[in-house]
């Protein structure tokens, strides 16, 4: 594995980008949660403000013209009543069409002149109208708008400076400026609609300072209501996130593909349901594969045994010809490499879906150590291979919880792997020691004050910088290793990946170094060294 | 064990279901020098063996297809006590071996195996268990011959050495081992039992007591020869 160099595969950018985005989401967190709905909830309050003028105004435009009736404003109605009206000798007379448009809307009118004499009167009028006589009745009726229980409405054409004050002078209309040459300035309309037609709101008055408090009221009363909608909004969208956040945790649980058990309540229980089916498949067939793994491991072994051992027997068998034994020693050390391919791939078969039991025990990294290399230094040629093991006196006394098989197998990988890439011969160096680990990443997120190390270094033939980099980001595991390059890779890749399994399975790490081709190469188990009470 | 002795005379009971196992397994043994040698191929067939030859050793599948070695191996036992038993394994699950080893197996053999893994066990396994039929325990060594028995050095020189008992038991581990490197570990826990930390340097003052008994130059030693960092090993003569 050491020697296929190549660039880096799309799924493992894929890999990098999503652990990236979660990174992101758990740095993020509850500020940005609350920046974005906040903002969200104001464009919806704002959308609702522009939506709601545009409403009113079209409804009022709507209103002021008459809405769906056929009758026209009053306004609008008596100015053309005044322009239409025209004084002669007995008196005033409005044209024929403006008096049947009047009785055609059921409205009738009446003018009345400086002195409070009534000086006309629609043709329309009831026999039985009551006119206003007084000043006091005319001014009741304009303040409540209304004559007899009718609307009626009071309409000058000219200005009048009592109400708008010196300074008045709005733009007359075309229509209103004839009307007040028909009429003059000092008469006063009245059109009285039939009831029910309209509805008048007499004016009423507020104390000055409350009506300035008025503006102040309604923007506070306005603003709680905001508030008490924006929290109302933000507690059921928390309620909602909470009830989502152990679902959400089982699936994220699932791509990663570790087994989850999710428990929920009303309405999700369904969908916490399906993530636990979802998990009990994958584990399920997780479990079969291994067994599957496990079955064929299990019946090569006898095929194996034959080879290994009639090729045994060749080979050591003096009275075979030198050239046949040569062969059959080949024949031997090949299945003696298959037998490890085998138990590679069963075991990182095993620890990838957590069925491998590991049977930690109290051990000595430094003793786990020596055995390994003494059994790996009896079996290669000493003639090639210069083993040696260094212990840093501080590393000697260290105790660690581990598997002990596994941590054995992981550093005979690493030692056969030294083997594999240098045959033609190299010296191996093993050393233990303790170090800083404030630069290490380990997993679970653990952070160490100190590890404990095992190094195991050649002085071969080492690797290109892509390669290191390539081997450093190698898969963790089976699963991953299919996935990025087809499944002959990562069985080429078995005994690495069964180091960085066993290593992960055990809180560690490994780190891979070379300063180069031919500059040797160097693999490191870093374990977090851990407190002991009384030390 | 060129030397004839009775151990290669043990009746030994092979039970495996796989006869090309079986046929190996034969050769090996039969190459080896033993000569009582009995098979089966199941549960059932290896109790009928057990009744015909009454064994002195069991080689046992853990797979059979009429029930696994675990039980049969209960039910030998039951019948023999004493009985030395040693599983040959095609599963590398380690609650198996630890099955078979609470069981009380003398030793287990995973396969793939080479044959010399196979004699080296099973012979080490008859020599402790039947020592009186084990023969001269005798050990060359470059400068001197060891009577493992009686714990004396025969030097060339004609002179004799008696060793300790730790000498004894260090010489002995080293000597199972002969050819290959036995760990400072491994000879700690043979001469002080297992959880032995810090008898490093007891050791070594087994080690250079032994050289001056065994050694003809203990300073330069050529038997019993450290392997840096690692631990020791014995090179023992071959004999003639």
């Amino acid at each position: 594995m050491r020697r296929s160099p190549g660039p880096v595969h799309p799924s493992q950018a894929r890999t990098h980008e999503r652990a990236r985005r979660r990174e992101r989401r758990r740095s993020g967190g509850i500020t940005v949660f609350v920046g974005k709905y906040f903002l969200l909830f104001c464009a919806l309050l704002f959308a609702i403000v522009v939506v709601d003028f545009v409403l009113y105004v079209a409804i009022a435009v709507y209103g002021m013209q008459g809405g769906a009736d056929e009758a026209t404003g009053p306004t609008q109605l008596a100015t053309r009543v005044c322009s239409s009206l025209e004084q002669e000798d007995e008196g005033w007379r409005l044209s024929p069409d403006m008096e049947e448009r009047l009785d055609s809307e059921g409205v009738w009118g009446f003018l009345m002149a400086a002195d409070g004499s009534v000086v006309w009167t629609s043709k329309s009028a009831p026999q039985d109208a009551v006119l206003p006589a007084t000043a006091q009745d005319i001014a009741l009726v304009a303040h409540y708008g209304s004559l007899d229980g009718h609307p009626a409405f009071v309409y000058t054409p000219a200005d009048n400076p009592i109400i708008d004050g010196a300074d008045a002078d709005t733009p007359q209309s075309d229509d209103s400026a004839i009307g007040e040459a028909n009429v003059g300035a000092d008469t006063l309309l009245v059109l009285v609609y039939p009831e029910d037609s309209r509805v008048v709101f007499p004016t009423s008055s507020f104390s000055g300072s409350s009506f300035a408090a008025l503006g102040a009221g309604v923007a506070i009363i306005l603003f709680v209501d905001l508030a008490i909608l924006f929290a109302a909004y933000v507690i059921s969208r928390r309620s909602v996130v909470k009830g989502i956040e152990p679902l959400s945790e089982g699936i994220g649980k699932l791509a990663k593909g570790v087994p989850a058990s999710v428990e929920a309540r009303g309405d999700l229980a369904d969908i916490a349901n399906d993530v636990n089916a979802a998990s009990d498949v994958i584990r399920a067939k997780d479990s079969a594969r291994a067994n599957w793994i496990s079955g064929v491991s299990h019946d090569v072994r006898t095929p194996l045994s034959m080879v290994m051992g009639y090729a045994d027997r060749i080979a050591e068998d003096p009275s075979v010809p030198e050239r046949a034994r040569t062969e059959a020693s080949i024949i031997r050390s090949q299945s003696m490499k298959m037998r490890d391919l085998v138990e590679d791939l069963n075991l990182a078969s095993h620890l990838e879906y957590d069925l491998q039991p590991m049977h930690p025990e109290e051990l000595s990294p430094a003793s786990l150590a020596r055995t390994a290399v003494a059994e790996f230094a009896d079996s290669v040629d000493p003639a090639l291979y210069e083993l040696s093991l260094d212990v840093d006196p501080r590393a000697a006394d260290v105790r660690f919880r581990a598997d002990r098989r596994l941590l054995g197998r992981a550093l005979r990988n690493l030692l056969q792997n030294a083997v594999t890439h240098n045959p033609d011969g190299c010296r191996i160096s093993v050393s233990l020691g303790i170090g800083d680990a404030s630069a290490v990443t380990f997993p679970d997120d653990a952070r160490p004050g100190a590890a404990w190390y095992v190094r195991v270094a050649d002085d071969g033939a080492g690797i290109e910088v892509p390669e290191l980099v390539e081997l450093q980001n190698g898969p963790a595991s089976l699963g991953d290793a299919a996935q990025r390059r087809g499944d002959g890779i990562a069985a080429h890749g078995l005994g690495l990946l069964l180091v960085r399994g066993i290593a992960r399975a055990h809180g560690g790490t490994v780190l891979f170094a070379s300063e180069g081709p031919g500059a040797g190469f160097a693999a490191t188990l870093v374990f977090p060294l851990e407190e002991r009470a009384g030390d | 064990m060129e030397t004839r002795d009775r151990i290669h005379e043990k009746r030994l009971l092979v039970v495996d279901d796989a006869p090309e196992i079986r046929a190996l397994v034969r050769a090996v043994l039969e190459d080896e020098g033993y000569t009582n040698l009995a098979f089966a191929a199941g549960h059932a067939e290896a109790l009928a063996e057990f009744q015909r030859v009454s064994p002195e050793f069991a080689l046992l599948d853990v797979m059979l297809p009429d029930g696994d070695g675990f039980s049969l191996a209960r039910q030998l036992r039951a019948m023999d006590p004493n009985l030395p038993v040693m599983f040959l394994t095609a599963k590398d699950r380690p609650e198996d071996r630890l099955s078979g080893l609470t069981l009380g197996a003398d030793d287990y053999l995973v396969k793939p195996f080479l044959p010399q893994e196979l004699t080296l066990r099973i012979g080490a396994i008859l020599r402790r268990c039947y020592p009186q039929d084990a023969g001269s325990n005798s050990l060359a060594l470059a400068s001197c011959t060891v009577d493992l028995d009686n714990a004396e050095v025969h030097r060339a020189d004609g002179s004799t050495a008696q060793l300790t008992a730790k000498e004894l038991s260090l010489l002995e581990a080293l000597a199972r081992n002969a050819g290959r490197i036995v760990t400072i570990d491994a000879l700690c826990e043979e001469l002080w039992g297992p959880a032995c930390f810090g008898y490093e340097n007891s050791l070594m003052t087994h080690v250079r007591r032994l050289r001056e008994k065994i050694e003809a130059d203990p300073s330069h030693p050529e038997s019993l020869v450290t392997v840096k960092g690692l631990g020791y090993r014995l090179n023992a003569r071959k004999r003639p």
